[in-house]
């Protein structure tokens, strides 16, 4: 059995490996800053209290994402004065650093609505594939659907999101 | 065919991990079915308008101090948790004696005796009463997806 020192440093760094990833996945189902923030800190301390009962086999992401799907949720259910964020920007190359076209501020702008249009489980897998690169396979995991699912749902959500943007693209 | 089948030809089409022969298969089935050519064209928009964004990524400043704030958070919490509950405890004790002192002093008349325990216990009721509602309006309120 390891010591809580040696417990305590590999859970710090899984929180390091993983925080980015943490934080994106609950803004994309929250749509919300501080409650992404919130929510995925606290899966981690939700995480770090039952650390002894997870099987280190796995892979930790999946274990974590369980436990901050459900606290996104809840946050969705119980949260009365939601408030969405801007939280897209252009994607430019390193060398690019023009600033935004008004037409590419309306089309984000628009982009953002359609997306909060979308419910919570296909927006956060929508984004999660398409902005955060996860892979079907991981998407499937982490949500705990079948493959041909998740690329069922990806479909739908880009449907919907060009009927919510309506015809503007 | 089934549509499960072109949506997976599809997701393949927009990665470009379509093999030649899936190439093939995707366009007999756009030729046999012209509805789903500008399902297509739609899917391609919006990867292409999708391609160009990305989720804005916080300050580096909001990384360093990531987990360290995380535990603060919580001690905070649990902090504020004991100490409301210290509160009530200590408020329901003052409550409890004040009405025992009340209640056994023969000097004050019957009608005030009935009055002070009235206003204890619908003081009491009336902030059950607050508790529950709203318990029940945030596990039942049809309107808390609207953004305000």
């Amino acid at each position: 059995m390891k010591n809580k020192t040696k417990l305590d440093e590999e859970f710090s760094l899984l929180v390091k490996l993983n925080m980015k990833r943490a934080y994106f996945s609950a803004l994309a189902f929250l749509g919300n800053h501080d409650l992404a923030m919130d929510a995925s800190q606290e899966a981690f301390v939700k995480a770090y209290q039952n650390f002894a009962k997870f099987d280190q086999s796995k892979k930790f992401f999946t274990w974590y994402f369980k436990i901050l799907k459900n606290l996104c949720l809840n946050m969705l259910r119980d949260n009365k004065k939601f408030e969405t964020i801007d939280m897209l920007e252009e994607r430019m190359s390193d060398s690019q650093s023009i600033p935004l076209s008004m037409e590419d501020k309306e089309m984000k702008h628009l982009m953002q609505m359609a997306l909060f249009k979308l419910n919570a489980i296909d927006r956060g897998i929508l984004i999660l594939r398409e902005f955060e690169d996860f892979s079907y396979k991981e998407i499937s995991e982490i949500m705990e659907i079948p493959i041909g699912t998740v690329m069922s749902k990806i479909y739908n959500a880009r449907k919907k999101l060009y009927s919510n943007m309506e015809g503007k693209l | 065919m089934s549509d499960e089948r072109f949506v997976e030809l599809v997701e393949k089409f927009l990665d470009n991990e379509l093999s030649p022969s899936e190439e093939t298969e995707l366009n007999k089935i756009l030729d046999a079915n012209p509805s789903f050519k500008s399902e297509l064209e739609e899917q391609i928009k919006v990867k292409e308008a999708m391609r160009k964004m990305m989720m804005k990524n916080p300050n580096k400043e909001v990384w360093d101090g990531y987990w360290q704030r995380s535990y603060n958070k919580t001690e905070r919490g649990i902090a504020w948790f004991v100490f409301i509950l210290g509160i009530i405890i200590v408020a329901g004790y003052a409550i409890v004696e004040i009405a025992d002192n009340l209640m056994n002093d023969t000097s004050i008349p019957l009608f005030l005796k009935i009055g002070i325990a009235f206003s204890i216990g619908g003081g009491l009721f009336l902030l059950f009463t607050v508790f529950r509602e709203r318990l029940f309006t945030s596990k039942n309120d049809k309107y808390k997806e609207i953004q305000r």
